[in-house]
């Protein structure tokens, strides 16, 4: 019942001006859509009726190819995907630890644990995620019915090519999204999970700072265990041989969330709960 | 509520900053603690409501440990390091939404209290608009609302005029009066010893039994530990 009353403690709270976030978000999908779409003409084979709602939404989250150093090459991260990225998880950044060092104290005290304090702000982070992919959606949604296009989750390997001007082979032309599309909302998640906690220990700015740094390392290299890489499109295992498979990504991106849920956990619950900013 | 230190040590970043404490506080008795700055009240206050983990010894509330993490004093309020509330809301809001968490304090309550602190419940005005002063008494209505059986006010006569300090008295008279434990740390001599059953000296970390009290020779005063 408390953790319930904290849960919407903290919505009403903790969502007071993410609206600008939320249109951040928008603002950057269309971006990403309108930069894909240019490569229609630069292609010339894309029939652009044919794609469907998960396309879109799986173009908005195209990424980049794995950089490949060539002498005189400079390597530049996917500016529309580290944005769009960065501004999700930014939307849940801040507000648990400045909870947790002024008004926080005195809920905390009033729930008389410390594990329904964090299980709160889990919530929390996850349900706002969700705003922000939600946000991504409905602006997918409004393109997609822009455009005259088909509401499903299929995908189709052609808009690889305005992707990342992909021409093939591809395993497959045509695929069941849901998976993947499942797969970058679970990703956030964890991310943002994992952004919470090191926030807790290290203060939010240095936490997202190492999610940016995780983003770009992610676009940097095409491995496994860079989590931004669950994020591609374009290294999505579906389409591209060698490319991250659906579900390996899932399952890493829920033990990312459950060991930065047990780790943290174990840290908050014996954490001094003294404004770093002021001394004893 | 009794509430007992024993042996209480704490250290942050390597400074000592409470050092072999031992306290007790019987139930409805109001105990302030003296110091100068840094001297380890704050820190003494935040070991009492379970937001430190001591480096050792331990606080009993009625025979129960509080253990930052898990277990905590159930009927408690504090303000401590000044008042801490939502700056986009006003006064009543942010007191209902603290109420929210234990459903204890209702409405009408509430605007009594805000009223009794001497705010006015109708201010529309948010609390970032609020006078230092303001934000003070807020916080002193926030440590009461819920008629505590413990409350821990650090410096609760910060930025307050002549007539808030006249409302601090007030109000801890009253939690005598109820039976309520209060511990109180505040830098006015003159306040502390016309509340305080028993006044506890802080130096350094650890109680100064030997420190004469201002006012000790007139007699009265009754030394803790």
């Amino acid at each position: 019942m408390t953790l319930l009353r904290a849960i919407r403690l903290d919505l009403k709270v903790g969502l007071r001006g993410i609206l600008p976030v939320l249109a951040g978000i928008s603002v950057v999908s269309i971006s990403c859509l309108i930069v894909a779409y240019t490569h229609m003409d630069a292609v010339g084979a894309v029939d652009v009726a044919e794609l469907t709602f998960a396309d879109n939404f799986a173009l908005v989250f195209a990424g980049s190819l794995p950089f490949e150093y060539r002498p005189g090459i400079l390597f530049v991260p996917p500016l529309g995907w580290t944005f769009l990225s960065m501004l999700v998880l930014y939307a849940s950044l801040s507000y648990p630890y400045r909870d947790l060092m002024g008004f926080g104290q005195q809920v905390l005290v009033r729930e008389n644990s410390r594990v329904t304090w964090l299980l709160s702000k889990c919530v929390w982070v996850l349900l706002t995620c969700m705003l922000g992919c939600m946000a991504i959606a409905l602006t997918v949604a409004l393109w997609t019915l822009a455009h005259g296009q088909q509401f499903n989750v299929l995908l189709h390997s052609d808009s690889l090519y305005l992707a990342a001007m992909l021409t093939g082979p591809f395993e497959a032309d045509v695929l069941d999204g849901t998976g993947f599309l499942l797969g970058i909302i679970v990703t956030l998640c964890s991310l943002s999970l994992l952004q919470l906690f090191l926030g807790i220990i290290l203060r939010p700015s240095i936490s997202f700072l190492s999610m940016v740094l995780l983003l770009i390392s992610s676009a940097y290299a095409q491995t496994w265990y860079l989590p931004g890489n669950y994020l591609m499109f374009v290294r999505w295992g579906g389409f591209v041989e060698g490319g991250v498979d659906t579900w390996v990504a899932m399952m890493l991106s829920l033990g990312i969330a459950l060991v930065s849920f047990a780790a943290g956990l174990a840290y908050f619950c014996k954490m001094d709960l003294i404004d770093r900013e002021t001394s004893a | 509520m009794t509430i007992r230190i024993e042996d209480l040590s704490k250290s942050y970043h390597g400074v000592d900053v409470l050092s072999h404490v031992n306290l007790e506080i019987s139930t409805g008795s109001v105990v302030g603690l003296h110091g100068v700055n840094g001297s380890g009240k704050t820190m003494l206050m935040r070991a009492i409501c379970g937001l430190i983990r001591p480096t050792s010894g331990h606080v009993y509330i009625d025979g129960v440990e509080v253990r930052a993490g898990d277990s905590y004093p159930k009927r408690l309020g504090m303000l401590i390091e000044g008042p801490a509330f939502l700056p986009g809301y006003t006064a009543l809001d942010n007191l209902l939404l603290l109420a929210s968490i234990r459903g204890a304090a209702d409405e009408s309550h509430l605007r009594e209290l805000i009223t009794l602190v001497g705010l006015d419940p109708e201010d529309k005005r948010k609390y970032r608009k609020f006078s230092l002063g303001m934000k003070q008494r807020l916080g002193i209505a926030a440590a009461i609302m819920e008629d505590p059986d413990i409350v821990v006010l650090d410096e609760p006569t910060n930025a307050l005029d002549s007539s808030g300090v006249a409302m601090v008295k007030k109000v801890v008279e009253s939690l005598r009066n109820r039976g309520a434990t209060v511990v109180l740390a505040c830098h006015d001599f003159a306040v502390l010893k016309g509340l305080s059953d028993q006044i506890v000296h802080i130096a350094e970390g650890k109680i100064d039994e030997g420190f004469e009290l201002p006012g000790d020779a007139e007699g009265g005063w009754d030394h803790a530990c």
